[in-house]
C-alpha cells in the first residue's frame, strides 16, 4: 500500500544528515549541508536519527519545522514508495525553496546536532 | 602481468593519489586542457604525457601550486580534488580544478600577507566550486566561490545572543578586498556592520 502524504505539523523536528566534508574537526558545520533548493529531510514521526545517518554521514541535525517556515520555507511530506530509487521511505520529506545565503546560515545555526558518527568527538 | 603498484609517494610534500597503475599498461594521457580553464590557470606542462589518469593529474597540479600553504591544507585540498561525481549521494558535482586553483591562489595570498593567518575549513560545495570557513566564538566567515567570484558572507553574534548576518559579492581575483573581509573576521577592520 502506497504510503500517503501527510501535513507536518510545526512542532516536527526533520533530520538532516551531515556529510562528512560539510562538517570540520570541532564540529562546526558547513552552511554548504543546507544549500539544496529542494532539501532532503527525515521527519521524525516516521524516523530517527540514526537511521536518518547513511554511509558517509558525520552527523544528523535536526530542524523543528516551523523554524523552517518562518524562513519562508516550505516543508513538503515526499515519502518514497517502495520499489522507487532509495525507498521504501515514509519519512521521507523536503524543504523547499530558493535559499539565499542568509537563509542557508540560519539554517546552518538553527540546527541542533543529535547523532554523531562513532568515533567523532564533536 | 597484472600486478598492480600503489604510487603512495609524491615527493617531500607527502602527496598520495588514490591512483594503481597497472605495470604493463601504462596509460598514456594525451595533452589535455580542462573547460573550466576558463576563468582560472593552470600550467599546461602538467598535462603531458604520463601513465596516470587526468584526475590524478589536476590533483597534482593543485598540489603542486600549493606549495605554501600548511601540509594539512594541502592534504585537504589533495581530498577535494579528489572528490568523484555524487560523492554526497545526492547528486553533488566533483571540485573543478579551477575553483581549486583559485582557492590555493586566494589562501596562498592571506598566508603571505596576513599576520595571523589562521587555517580555515575547506567545503566543497553541491555545484562543483569550494567554500573557504573561518569560525570562531563570535564571527564566522565564509567565501563561496561561485561562477561570477566570490560570495561573502559574515556572522555576527551580538551581546544579546542575536546573529547577524552580512553578504557581499566580489571578483575572483579582488584579493586585497577579500583580504579585507578576512580582517573583518579577525576583529581587526570594521567592514560590518554597515554604519
Amino acid at each position: 500500500m502506497a504510503f500517503a502524504i501527510e501535513e507536518i505539523p510545526d512542532d516536527a523536528d526533520l533530520f538532516r544528515r551531515i556529510h562528512r566534508n560539510h562538517i570540520n574537526g570541532e564540529g562546526v558545520i558547513s552552511s554548504q549541508a543546507f544549500k539544496q533548493p529542494r532539501l532532503s529531510v527525515n521527519w521524525n514521526k516516521y524516523s530517527d536519527p540514526q537511521s536518518t545517518a547513511g554511509q558517509n554521514s558525520a552527523a544528523v541535525t535536526a530542524l523543528v519545522c516551523g523554524q523552517c517556515r518562518g524562513l519562508g520555507q516550505t516543508v513538503e511530506h515526499t515519502p518514497i514508495q517502495n520499489g522507487e530509487p532509495f525507498g521504501p521511505n515514509q519519512a521521507h520529506s523536503e524543504i523547499c525553496a530558493d535559499k539565499s545565503r542568509e537563509i542557508i546560515r540560519q539554517l546552518r545555526d538553527m540546527a541542533r546536532v543529535v547523532w554523531t558518527a562513532p568515533g567523532e568527538n564533536y | 602481468m597484472n600486478s598492480l603498484i600503489e604510487e603512495t609517494s609524491y615527493g617531500k610534500g607527502g602527496f598520495r593519489p588514490l591512483v594503481a597503475v597497472p605495470v604493463d599498461q601504462p596509460q598514456v594521457t594525451r595533452v589535455y586542457q580542462p573547460a573550466e580553464l576558463e576563468f582560472g590557470w593552470v600550467p599546461i606542462h602538467h598535462f603531458a604525457l604520463t601513465t596516470r589518469g587526468i584526475a590524478d593529474q589536476a590533483s597534482e597540479t593543485v598540489f603542486v601550486l600549493s606549495d605554501q600553504l600548511s601540509p594539512e591544507l594541502r592534504q585537504r585540498i589533495i581530498e577535494l580534488a579528489g572528490l568523484r561525481p555524487n560523492w554526497d549521494g545526492e547528486g553533488a558535482k566533483p571540485v573543478k580544478l579551477s575553483a581549486l586553483v583559485n582557492a590555493v591562489g586566494l589562501l596562498g595570498y592571506l598566508a603571505q600577507r596576513s599576520d595571523d593567518f589562521r587555517a580555515p575549513f575547506l567545503v566543497p560545495t553541491f555545484d562543483g566550486f569550494i567554500q573557504i570557513e573561518w569560525h570562531c566564538e563570535k564571527r564566522s566567515l565564509d567565501f563561496e566561490h561561485v561562477m561570477e567570484g566570490w560570495c561573502v558572507a559574515g556572522t555576527l553574534l551580538g551581546s544579546d545572543g542575536t546573529r547577524h548576518y552580512y553578504t557581499q559579492d566580489c571578483r575572483s581575483g579582488d584579493y586585497a578586498r577579500l583580504k579585507g573581509y578576512y580582517e573583518w573576521f579577525l576583529g581587526t577592520e570594521l567592514l560590518w556592520p554597515l554604519p
